[in-house]
């Protein structure tokens, strides 16, 4: 690698995925800055992005292929490469030679690392024919889907966009926090007289800078829009026009609103007064444009389907959904217009069997331990720390089943800790790759800018490797192209059709500067906007989450992102973070009167399916039923997170915020 | 001729997301203890980013045996860290905790202000990097906004030292708690 | 003498003069109308002066503008010093947009009418604005690189003692001498209003206080205030800090003389024998200064606040705490029963716990005040003779004062 600068893209699972410049000497990252080429960063980064030269050096990341025997024992060899290749292919071949297919082998991979070359994962297990696969989205798959029920597709207004608004509403939505440099647009559009409301159950950071932050009860935002909606309606603010002509189901929708819904059972089950009801209904009815915003929290629960599709449909009733500066945000899936040949690789047809065995992400390890004929044996996890998934009890039988656990990881997460064999991964600094946000609409390259920390690869240098394994083992095992360069795989993904949506004529113009869709073509409208239905509404949910009982002392947990981590990423980084931050547990001040704990103090959280020990922090402003904690560290979190099966289907996001715990100030007695 | 650089902090656009901070590591490369710049919070809503506030009574400077500080025709006040003989004088003297011992070298350290990417006419790495402009530098000695205010509440007493920052204060908003 | 003076027959012996002097061009000037006449800079400082009766000094306090010339910016003005008030015109010079100064022609009793003298005024105007002008930029050019040996002497940015020696023969400085810093201050200083000014007038003053008692002035204004060194002529330290606290009382009267509605005030720091270690004073005198402010001394030595300097810096809940260990007693026993011993034990220790002083001040009785002490012994539980007692009492008073409790 030559000294110098070069163009990198953070490939975190944020709102960002902001361009980055890399300065190299000597071989090494000695700092980052954003990339002031990159219109949504504007050459800023987060504070994690300015992190990654400890990221890249730090002393606990992966450095050789280890294995560990017994699993769990810690008990860790340095392993070559070849050695580890050996292993994985004499399994995979083995447990084709006994079950006749390679469906006992499947992978867990998620967003870990969202480049498209990433998907070398996918394209590694597509090239040996029918095999396991996950499919869903944990994160955001509720949203999605309720989007294309309201567009036809998915749907989510530019961001730069909302500078030029006059009212910005967010609906459990943390930029401050998640998002930071939506902020300054935000901000622009304040400077510019526009008003900041912020609706969320937990008073955030992005809530504390709003002109009017409205408190909620958790999971019913659905009713704060259909109450607003109602009031905008019945003051004659709507855009009539547009709802009689353009939309679907504007009869059946007032008809509702104006018959079904009263006031008072909106109060009742949002905790709003009336009067700010009034208040944001007649600032939503008469300013233009306004921004809605839907938080990916919302979806996170089993009302998030209605809810997503009632702030949808405010948006429309209040005549902003198509307007300059106004619009609809969430999060839009422009990777689906790039062929990501990695991904939709076509692997060799099995005599017999058909098809790969598809397993929901949202369940992955209760749905794979259905699965008997065959069995799962072996399990790839790539990009993905299992402790941010729930129902740990699950996964531990399923770790008992299988016979090999492979993880790619940076850092020894709690998924390697419980793997047979760590691979260890490269940062995006040690590849190519290519970038689509999902949240902007910029396209930007990532180049290889240092060689390798010790012995790390990246996924699609594995896939090769293991491919070629495989087939001199076994020849003809896989149909992986191996002898591709990560610089073909970018090249087959710039189609003509991609150039031209992002207005360049080929990679070299991305290695100048990152490149944004053209405006007219983001979206296409292919259908009338369909208006929340109100049968659903009437279907009861007969087999409703319990939701906590105030009798029995049971509390919601909520489980927001932090600032200076994704998930369990850069958790090790002693810039960011240092160890005791993980173990605060926010609980409202009723919750530590009744239980009688003082800030700072040791508590536990349990419920059935487990307990750990935390921290107590007392926030003044919590809501008295709720619990907020935070996620991954030593003792996940994430083990109390239980959705229950019938709520599961492959068409939701998992139901995070969902779950109910109870607390007790530790004793070693509970021990 | 003269400047008094200095930093301008505006609370109300803060949001604490610690980029000023964590840039001026990546910038300086300092490790974890050394915190030449630190996001606080100075009550249930504030944010103060501060770093060395380059004052202009630096204690720093007079109370070091070594004559390690000096203050630059800017206003910058720099320590030449060859000078230092880690007896830690000057953090005792500092209001703001800006010089930083570094227990493996045994020697202070702290904010330069980016002097040298100052010099070329770059802003500090902290100041670069604040994606909202809640930070940002001026020359205190042609400053003049009668909005800006000289502390913050919670801020360390200002007389003696005479730091080089000024504040914009958090604006009131409207709430809507549950009952 | 009501005449009219034709410019022609007066402007080429102007021109000529005013190429080489101000001074003898406002004497020629005040020969041909035979009226007193003066220039100042734009602060009102008096740059020369000539008048028919003789010169006598005088310092310009503020001017009142009474009418206006409607052709020429000149205009009528009551000139108030601190002698007497006078009457007459003036015009401002300018260079370009920028205001150099103001030309001062003084009414002797009769009673004179602008016109007379407007035309006058703008022709000797435009020559001294040229000449001004150049002064100016000559003045700044020298300025400039004293300013930046001042700054980086007492900014710390000289390691070596032998650079500050020889930069400051330069000047006519001998710096071989022990030195003090001295720094004034104005009370409320705002730089966006006309303070600037004042700080102007202060560096005139001390300058001018400095040069009446032959001292070359070693001065550099900072934007909020001014720092003098002032060399030690004498060998005896005390005899320098006393020559030191008459010429900063001077300067702070001459400056309340001037503006009775602003306070000023003076610190000054240690005097050390290596000029290397300069800084170190001024960073003292700067102390001495804000600790002054708040304690209400005008002139105060860093050298006697030893204590003050400790108590400000330490923790404000600790000394609280100490405050009420020591007075709370008191402070609640004067609240209870109304009476106020805590102003009796203050003026003890003002009196440095001398019966017979105190009682002057109380105007007490001797043994009025001897009961009221022993009263106060009962409350506190203490003797008041104790010196660990008058130690702590003191201390206590002191943060009360420091800290505003």
């Amino acid at each position: 690698m030559k000294d110098g600068i070069y163009r990198n893209t953070c490939p975190r699972n944020c709102y960002g995925t902001c361009s980055m410049l890399s300065y190299v000497k000597n071989g090494r990252l000695i700092k980052v800055t954003g990339d002031p080429e990159h219109g949504y960063s504007k050459g800023r980064l987060c504070a994690k992005g300015y992190a990654y030269t400890q990221y890249v050096y730090n002393q606990n990341r992966l450095k050789y292929p280890m294995l560990q025997s017994p699993r769990g024992s810690g008990k860790w060899k340095r392993i070559t490469w070849d050695e580890a290749y050996t292993i994985i292919a004499e399994k995979m071949i083995e447990l084709n030679e006994r079950y006749g297919s390679n469906l006992p082998c499947g992978y867990n991979k998620f967003s870990g690392n969202l480049g498209l070359l990433h998907y070398a994962t996918e394209g590694m297990f597509n090239s040996i024919g029918p095999h396991t696969k996950p499919i869903g989205n944990p994160c955001a798959l509720t949203g999605k889907v309720a989007n294309h029920r309201s567009f036809g597709s998915h749907f989510s207004s530019i961001p730069e966009d909302m500078a030029g608004a006059k009212l910005i509403v967010l609906w459990g939505a943390n930029p401050a926090v998640t998002n930071v440099h939506q902020m300054k647009f935000i901000y622009q559009a304040r400077k510019n007289g526009a008003k900041l409301i912020v609706i969320d159950p937990v008073f955030t950071q992005t809530a504390a800078k709003a002109d009017i932050f409205i408190q909620i009860i958790p999971g019913t935002d659905m009713y704060l829009a259909l109450g607003i909606a109602k009031l905008v309606i019945k003051n004659n603010r709507h855009a009539r026009e547009f709802l009689e002509s353009d939309t679907e189901g504007w009869n059946p929708y007032r008809a509702y609103l104006d018959n079904e819904l009263s006031i008072d059972e909106i109060c009742h089950k949002t905790g709003v007064t009336m009067q700010v009801l009034a208040e944001i209904s007649e600032l939503y009815g008469s300013i233009k444009p306004v921004v809605t915003w839907a938080g990916l929290g919302i979806q996170r629960n089993m009302y998030g389907s209605k809810s997503i599709k009632a702030i949808n449909s405010l948006a429309a009733v209040t005549g902003n959904l198509f307007i300059p500066n106004g619009g609809l945000y969430f999060m839009h899936f422009n990777v689906d217009d790039f062929p990501c040949a990695l991904l939709n690789h076509k692997g060799p047809i099995h005599p017999s069997v058909q098809a790969s065995r598809k397993v929901d992400i949202s369940d992955f390890a209760n749905s794979a331990l259905q699965l008997s004929d065959p069995p799962l044996k072996l399990l790839w996890i790539a990009s993905r720390n299992i402790t941010q998934d729930h129902n740990f009890i699950a996964w531990q039988k399923l770790f008992e089943q299988l016979e090999l656990i492979v993880t790619v990881d940076l850092y020894m997460t709690k998924s390697a800790e419980n793997s047979d064999l760590v691979l260890p991964a490269a940062t995006h600094f040690e590849e190519e790759d290519l970038h689509v946000g999902y949240w902007h609409f910029w396209l930007s390259v990532n180049q290889k800018a240092i060689p390798p920390y010790y012995e790390a690869k990246s996924d699609l240098q594995i896939a090769r490797e293991l491919s070629l394994k495989l087939n001199e083992l076994s020849p003809g095992f896989s149909n992986f192209p191996a002898d591709k360069e990560p610089i073909d795989w970018i090249k087959e993904e710039l189609t003509p059709e991609i150039l031209d949506l992002y207005s360049i004529n080929g990679y070299e113009d991305l290695l100048r500067r990152p490149s944004k869709k053209a405006k007219h073509t983001i979206h296409k409208q292919n259908q009338k906007f369909r208006l929340f239905s109100p049968t659903e509404m009437r279907q009861n949910n007969v087999r409703a989450a319990e939701p906590p009982s105030p009798e029995k002392h049971e509390y919601k947990l909520i489980t927001p992102q932090s600032l200076l981590k994704i998930h369990s990423q850069f958790e090790s980084l002693s810039w960011l973070n240092k160890h005791h931050d993980d173990s605060y547990i926010e609980i409202s001040n009723e919750a530590a009167l009744y239980h009688n704990i003082n800030n700072l103090e040791k508590i536990e959280v349990y419920n059935r399916y487990g307990q750990l020990v935390g921290v107590a922090k007392i926030n003044p402003y919590l809501q008295k039923n709720i619990i907020l904690a935070h996620q991954s560290g030593n003792n996940p979190i994430n083990q109390l997170i239980h959705q229950q099966e019938h709520l599961v289907s492959a068409d939701v996001s998992t139901h995070f915020y969902d779950s109910t715990v109870s607390i007790r100030k530790w004793s070693e007695a509970h021990v | 001729m003269f400047k008094q650089l200095g930093y301008v902090f505006n609370a109300d656009d803060c949001i604490g997301c610690k980029a000023c901070e964590i840039a001026c590591k990546n910038e300086n490369q300092t490790p974890a203890h050394v915190r030449w710049r630190r996001v606080s919070k100075l009550d249930t809503e504030t944010f103060l980013s501060i770093s060395c506030n380059h004052c202009e009574n630096p204690e720093c400077f007079r109370v070091c045996p070594e004559r390690a500080f000096t203050k630059r025709s800017d206003g910058i006040v720099e320590i030449d860290e060859s000078r230092c003989n880690g007896c830690k004088l000057c953090i005792e003297a500092c209001p703001y905790s800006a010089p930083q011992f570094n227990s493996e070298t045994q020697k202070v350290s702290k904010c330069q202000m980016c002097y040298p990417r100052q010099d070329v006419g770059l802003p500090p790495a902290c100041v670069e990097a604040c994606t909202t402009g809640a930070l940002g530098t001026v020359d205190l000695f042609q400053f003049t906004d009668p909005e800006s205010i000289r502390s913050l509440s919670g801020f360390p007493d200002i007389k003696i030292t005479n730091p080089s920052i000024v504040f914009y204060p958090v604006k009131p908003r409207t709430r809507y708690f549950l009952k | 003498m009501n005449s009219h003076f034709t410019i022609s027959s007066i402007a080429q012996d102007l021109l000529n003069t005013s190429i080489t002097s101000i001074a003898l061009t406002i004497e020629k000037l005040s020969n041909h109308i035979s009226l007193e006449v003066f220039l100042t800079d734009q602060h009102y400082q008096i740059l020369a002066l000539s008048s028919p009766s003789g010169v006598s000094e005088f310092t310009i306090m503020a001017i009142q503008q009474l009418s206006a010339s409607a052709s020429t910016p000149a205009f009528q003005c009551k000139i108030m010093t601190l002698e007497s008030d006078k009457y007459g015109f003036a015009t401002p010079i300018t260079h370009g947009n920028e205001l150099l100064g103001y030309l001062f022609f003084i009414q002797n009793g009769e009673s004179y009418r602008l016109e007379e003298y407007e035309s006058l005024l703008a022709y000797t105007a435009s020559l001294f604005s040229i000449k001004l002008y150049q002064n100016r930029e000559l003045r700044k050019e020298k300025m400039k690189f004293k300013e930046v040996f001042l700054f980086d002497i007492l900014y710390g940015n000289f390691k070596q003692k032998e650079e500050i020696l020889e930069y400051g023969h330069i000047w006519g400085w001998n710096f071989a001498v022990p030195n003090t810093v001295a720094v004034f201050s104005i009370a409320d200083f705002n730089h966006i209003s006309t303070d600037q000014h004042i700080i102007n007038t202060l560096l005139y003053i001390a300058e001018r206080t400095l040069l009446e008692r032959n001292m070359k002035p070693i001065s550099l204004k900072r934007q909020n205030h001014l720092v003098i060194i002032f060399p030690s002529e004498e060998t005896e330290q005390k005899k320098h800090l006393a020559q030191i606290e008459d010429f900063s009382g001077t300067v702070l009267r001459l400056l309340s003389t001037q503006y009775p509605e602003r306070s000023f005030s003076c610190g000054i720091g240690k005097t050390y024998r290596n000029p290397a270690d300069l800084f170190r004073s001024y960073q003292e005198a700067k102390v001495a200064l804000d600790l002054g402010e708040i304690m209400g001394i005008d002139i105060s030595f860093f050298t006697d606040l030893g204590l003050e300097r400790i108590l400000y810096k330490h923790d404000l809940q600790d000394l609280k705490e100490f405050y009420t260990a020591t007075l709370g007693g008191l402070q609640e026993y004067d609240n209870t029963n109304n009476v106020d011993l805590m102003n009796t034990l203050e003026s003890l220790v003002t009196n440095q716990f001398d019966i017979t002083a105190t009682s002057k001040a109380l105007f007490l009785h001797r043994n009025t005040l001897r009961y009221r002490m022993k009263k106060m012994e009962e409350i506190l539980d203490m003797k008041l003779d104790d010196l660990n007692t008058k130690l702590n009492i003191l201390a206590a008073f002191k943060v009360k004062m420091l800290r505003k409790l």
